[in-house]
């Protein structure tokens, strides 16, 4: 009797643990705060010798992985890269609609005064096509279209440099 | 090409398989997260005290201000006792001693168990322009929330310390630009033992424009490594895994529990002032790279957020409310229990619940364009939906694309398939142009739930039952610790699930004055999910614990004891508003002394039909059952039975219930009239 009851409650144990899957969840699960050292490749990507984002406003960009000896670093190009390659589902779809949260989070992101927003949700709609021209294109990518784009443009020049 | 294949892409190089992609991209998220929490190495150079070596001087200034400490018994101070986390339920000293393990939280060696020695290494170290804790930090940076408690307390606010620059916390600060606070609740996800509960975090927001996704999260969350689940389910309820607090990018925690989870999240702005943020902020410093032990069920994320909370607000006194097991939800309902504490509330339906909600929008015709065009039997570029009014083309193509995205999430739709679509969709889409304005979109023209989840019945539940079994009466006098049934008020609540946890039911006899154990539940859970031809979910249902059987015995059937399990999956359908219909097939396993060779297992179903909407006041359950025990004494279980239920208030309702039962060929009828009340 004993020995079916201990088999029932392993087996017991394994049904109602099944039912996991992921486990990211209340608590359990992610990695913080953790690892001292390592570098993203992918963050790095230089946009040199292409039009880069002027930022002038006091955002401070996330992660210092362009400046290790940061927490936080004030290269913005970097977050707006992380932001853009986070989100590029939501994105996409918000700029090909002209509008969106995500939207205007890249839109403070890249330091835009309010004036300008929304000539610039048109913008990006009406250049869709041309953000993302190809089925495999990528956030850097697509924000490398984006400053060159912005930098013909009368009134978005101003946020770009080259 | 999808938006969503294209993020994952970029992880994934030109990876198509879902699984493999969803695992590198949580590698790269490490990646993020080791490179975004890095320690700073910030030469001492940059941290030494503007004040030189004033040994003398300040060796009497310590004195002075120890001796001042003492006389006020300043190491009692509840302030004091919660920014070193101590805890009287641990034992120790009269105190209690800190839940913190890492030994870089003291600047005193037993600092874990000893406040006033704590309190005096601390003091004394603020002075020492040499001290380094934390690889480089100087302790006044790396604590700086007690360098605010004690000038408060011994200063009066003024500075008493050395001055000193943090320059490394200072750019931290400035970093998140803190000018909000928000808390997040996800709603319960059910493929996750750990989120079946629901989950909570915070989210320090900045300035207009740089809040909502552009805030950051802060959670609680532990490192289970590699363990396999029963070994994580384990070591979760007893504490072995250490946790810490966490701070990265909201959109990233959005992603996870919204897109890939397909939760229904909850944002609560809190309304605190400056200065609470600020020393909370100060606080959540002092916590980076210290771990706690968590408990899945008691010491948990929403817990220690309360915690983290108490600090910072000095009468929330949150925490303390919570002795035994904490619910996320019910943490909400604490904070919305002080008056003014929470602001604005903003719902935010996951992708499935707004695509959902987008479809049954539509007209019949424009749904059929919808899957016309996931399907790729329609162009979204065609010129028939040219025809279409401005705000109807935008719908269809918004609707398009959001199911493609579900079915890609969902792993139904290859990223290789998704890509040329989906960008085909979005071009035809910025072709549209915008939106009128003040004309919404009808994905955000959803209604948030009447309830929210802080407005939901309380966790536990007391009930009483007078029932007949035949002829025969009783009493059950029930409790459950948590949470909800399909039956209960579902307002504040998930739909059509029920997660039932630890019921207990003693009934009573009269007559006889017999009592017995009629049911002790372990867990009792059940998801049920409507298909439809966008949807596919699984519907499934599992039950394990104590329960009461109907066996033969020399007088005919007797009631035994058994540990019974059922494990269910199948299908639902919504065909109306307010009607679900279900039906699920699995297995049984009874095992108990009393029955024959100790084991009963064989085959079962179930099928029912849940009548009246969610946030209706009353709400109706129409079922059968059927076992066939093929392993032990042959039979066939036949249950049939109708239940209502009246909320007479968000935690009082009346049930009432009849049943029909059939097992070793004898026929019984039972009853039962409850009254609910929830706590």
């Amino acid at each position: 009797m004993r020995r079916i009851f201990g088999t029932v409650a392993v087996v017991l144990v394994l049904v109602l643990a099944s039912g996991g899957v992921a486990r990211a969840a209340c608590g359990i699960g992610s990695h913080i705060w953790e690892g001292r050292n390592g570098a993203i490749p992918w963050l790095l990507a230089s946009t040199t010798n292409f039009w880069t984002f002027k930022v002038i406003s006091t955002t401070f960009g996330l992660a210092g992985c362009t400046d290790a000896d940061n927490w936080f670093t004030n290269d913005t190009d970097a977050r707006v890269r992380h932001f853009a390659s986070n989100n590029f589902d939501r994105l996409a779809e918000e700029m090909a609609k002209g509008e969106g949260e995500h939207l205007a989070a890249l839109a403070h992101l890249l330091g835009m005064y309010e004036q300008d927003r929304v000539h610039f949700q048109g913008f990006v709609q009406q250049n869709f096509s041309t953000l993302l021209s190809h089925d495999h294109i990528a956030a850097d990518e697509m924000l490398t279209t984006l400053a060159s784009l912005m930098a013909e443009d009368e009134r978005l020049s101003a946020y770009v440099h080259g | 090409m999808p938006a969503a294949a294209i993020v994952r892409g970029v992880a994934a190089g030109t990876s198509s398989e879902l699984q493999r992609v969803r695992v590198r991209s949580h590698v790269r998220l490490a990646l993020v997260l080791a490179c975004a929490t890095m320690t700073p190495h910030i030469g001492l150079a940059q941290m030494t005290p503007a004040v030189g070596e004033p040994e003398p001087v300040s060796f009497g200034r310590i004195q002075a201000l120890l001796a001042r400490a003492d006389e006020r018994a300043l190491h009692e101070d509840p302030g004091w006792l919660a920014l070193l986390h101590y805890d009287r339920g641990l034992g120790g000293s009269r105190h209690g001693r800190s839940r913190a393990l890492t030994k870089e939280f003291f600047l005193a060696g037993d600092g874990d168990e000893d406040p006033r020695a704590e309190l005096r290494a601390t003091v004394r170290s603020f002075f020492d322009a040499n001290a380094v804790v934390k690889g480089d930090e100087h302790p006044q940076c790396a604590f700086v929330a007690r360098r605010h408690w004690i000038e408060r307390e011994l200063g009066s606010g003024a500075e008493i310390f050395p001055p000193m620059t943090c320059a490394y916390y200072e750019r931290w600060r400035a970093g998140l630009d803190a000018r909000g606070l928000t808390l997040i609740f996800p709603e319960a996800f059910m493929n996750n033992p750990a989120s079946m509960f629901g989950h909570t975090l915070l989210r320090v927001d900045g300035a207009e424009g740089a809040d909502g996704v552009l805030g950051y999260a802060v959670d609680f969350t532990a490192n289970t490594g590699g363990d396999s689940v029963p070994l994580y389910m384990a070591k979760g309820a007893l504490g072995f895994y250490p946790a810490l607090f966490g701070v990265r990018p909201y959109y990233e925690q959005l992603k996870r529990y919204s897109d890939w989870e397909n939760r229904d999240i909850w944002e609560y702005r809190l309304n605190v002032t400056a200065d609470e943020l600020d020393v909370l902020l100060m606080h959540l410093w002092e916590l980076r790279g210290i771990e706690f032990p968590y408990y899945f069920f008691t010491k948990n994320c929403s817990y220690e957020l309360l915690r983290l909370l108490d600090i910072g607000v000095p009468d929330l006194h949150a925490a303390a409310r919570f002795r035994g097991p904490v619910i996320p939800a019910d943490t909400v309902k604490v904070l919305a229990a002080k008056p003014g504490f929470i602001g604005d509330v903003r719902y935010l339906p996951s992708p499935e619940t707004s695509l959902r909600a987008t479809l049954a929008g539509l007209a019949a015709g424009d749904r059929r364009r919808v899957r016309d065009i996931v399907a790729g039997r329609l162009d979204p570029a065609d010129s028939s939906l040219r025809e279409l009014t401005q705000r109807r083309h935008a719908d269809v193509l918004d609707a398009a694309y959001d199911q493609l995205r579900y079915q890609y999430l969902a792993g139904q739709v290859t990223e290789e398939a998704s890509r040329n679509l989906s960008r085909r969709i979005l071009i035809a889409r910025s072709h549209v142009g915008a939106r009128a304005p003040g004309e919404a979109a009808a994905a955000d023209e959803i209604e948030a739930p009447d309830a929210r989840p802080d407005q939901g019945h309380d966790s536990r539940r007391i009930a009483l039952a007078l029932g007949w079994r035949d002829d025969e009466t009783f009493v059950d006098v029930e409790f459950r610790p948590a949470l909800h049934s399909l039956l209960d008020d579902g307002r504040g609540y998930p739909e059509h699930l029920q997660i039932e946890f630890l019921t207990t039911r003693m009934r009573i006899y009269p007559e006889s004055g017999a009592v017995r154990l009629q049911e002790l539940t372990l867990i009792d859970m059940l998801s049920l999910s409507p298909r439809s031809r966008v949807f596919r979910p699984w519907s499934w249902g599992f039950r394990t614990g104590l329960a009461t059987r109907r066996v033969p015995d020399r007088h005919g059937l007797d009631d035994a004891a058994v540990w019974g399990s059922e494990v269910d999956v199948g299908l639902a359908w919504d065909p109306l508003d307010g009607l679900l219909l279900y039906g699920l097939v699995g297995g049984r396993f009874d095992v108990g002394p009393d029955l024959d060779d100790d084991v009963n297992l064989g085959p079962g179903g179930r099928l029912g039909a849940l009548l009246g909407p969610d946030d209706a006041r009353w709400k109706g359950n129409v079922f059968g059952g059927v076992g066939r025990v093929l392993v032990g004494e042959t039979t066939t279980q036949l249950v049939g039975g109708v239940e209502l239920r009246l909320s007479t208030s968000r935690n009082t309702a009346l049930v009432a219930g009849g049943s029909a039962h059939r097992v070793y060929g004898e026929s019984w009828l039972e009853g039962r009239l409850r009254v609910d009340l929830h706590f």
